[in-house]
Formats: structure tokens, C-alpha cells, sequence
């Protein structure tokens, strides 16, 4: 029979693959959208992506199931300073790709305030889950 | 100079018959929480580190100890 730890190492290896896979998606809808091949659906299907994507790095589901064993553990000591540091990279990636826009808009000043909140918000995000994924994978080896 | 908190709790699981996992179910943790803390890649909480040294049955001292 499997424990309540067994069930959480499970679920906590889903949850890993699971954000790179919604990372990987948000960059190549966004190149997509970027490219000039963007319609108002994959705008649409961008936003509704990151917002999954922040959605997932708060530990909603500890919120809504406070007492269960398994979302416990899930969202353990560890987990928590993974997700810690990992939104701390997200963050520092969101001001460099800023920082690198406000200097690139001296030599080109029609660059599109959507275009960079766009990729502003996709870098921060992104890495935020990336680097959450793989702290958690190599925490489990 | 750097300083690192060690520890021996591999040994003592060891000692205790434990695996990773049968010791985070005693101290309410995920097996991967045990395994960052044991190789020393995370820093457990005070809280964390005396439920770790109950639960092996050995003064928090004795279990960490820091590393210069």
C-alpha cells in the first residue's frame, strides 16, 4: 500500500514535468505570437497560459485542502524554499529582460509596450517554473 | 570563510533501520525534503532539525554540526 510520502514524491514528479511542459508551451505559443503569426486566439491562449503558470506557482491546492496529509507534504519545508528561490530567479529574469528593453528602446523606439510587457512577464515566469522543476527533480533523485 | 551546516543523518537512519522515506513519514516531511537535508544541499528549519533529531533518537547536537 502507498504512503501519504509515497503518494507526494508521485505527484510531486508530476507537478515537475508538468511545469516544464507548461513552460516550454507558454515560450513557443509566445515565439509564435511574437513571429507575426499571432491571432487574438493565441493572445488569448497565451494569457490564459501564464496565468496557469502563476496560478501553479502559488500552493493553491494547500489553500483549498488544508488538511490533507499528501498537500501537506507537498508544500513541505523544501518545497517551499524551492519555490522561494525559484521566484526569486523568476523575478531577477523579468528586470534583466526589462533592463535589456529600456535599453534597446534608445536605438528603437517603436518597440511595443505589449511586446515587452509580453516578453517581460514570459521571462519572469518561465524561469520561475523551470527553475522550480528542476529543483524539485534533482531534490528527488 | 564559508560555513555549512553538516550532518550525520544518513548514518544514524543507517543505524536506525530507516529508509528516506519511512523517516519523513516520522518527521511529516516529503522523502526529497529528507534527501536535500541529508546531502546537505538544504538547510533545515530549527523546528525541522529537532523533529529530524527525535525522531532518530539523538541530540540535535550530535546530529548537526557546523562546518567551517
Amino acid at each position: 500500500m502507498m504512503t501519504a510520502v509515497d503518494v507526494a514524491e508521485r505527484r510531486a514528479r508530476y507537478r515537475a514535468f508538468g511545469f516544464l511542459f507548461l513552460a516550454a508551451l507558454t515560450c513557443a505559443v509566445m515565439v509564435f505570437v511574437r513571429t507575426g503569426r499571432g491571432t487574438d486566439f493565441t493572445q488569448g491562449l497565451w494569457f490564459g497560459l501564464l496565468l496557469g503558470c502563476v496560478l501553479n506557482l502559488l500552493p493553491i491546492k494547500r489553500w483549498l485542502r488544508p488538511r490533507s496529509e499528501v498537500m501537506r507534504l507537498l508544500d513541505d519545508e523544501g518545497t517551499r524554499a524551492n519555490r522561494q528561490l525559484s521566484c526569486t530567479i523568476g523575478f531577477w529574469a523579468a528586470i534583466i529582460v526589462a533592463l535589456i528593453f529600456q535599453l534597446a528602446a534608445h536605438f528603437d523606439p517603436t518597440i511595443a509596450a505589449e511586446e515587452v510587457g509580453q516578453l517581460v512577464a514570459t521571462a519572469g515566469i518561465v524561469c520561475a517554473m523551470t527553475v522550480f522543476a528542476i529543483l524539485e527533480l534533482r531534490a528527488a533523485r | 570563510m564559508t560555513e555549512r551546516l553538516a550532518n550525520r543523518i544518513k548514518s544514524e537512519r543507517d543505524k536506525a533501520s530507516l529508509t528516506q522515506a519511512a523517516l519523513a513519514e516520522l518527521v511529516g516531511v516529503s522523502r526529497k525534503t529528507i534527501n536535500t537535508v541529508e546531502n546537505g544541499v538544504f538547510t533545515p528549519s530549527a523546528l525541522l532539525a529537532i523533529k529530524l533529531a527525535e525522531a532518530l533518537k539523538v541530540p540535535v547536537e550530535e546530529l548537526f554540526w557546523i562546518e567551517r
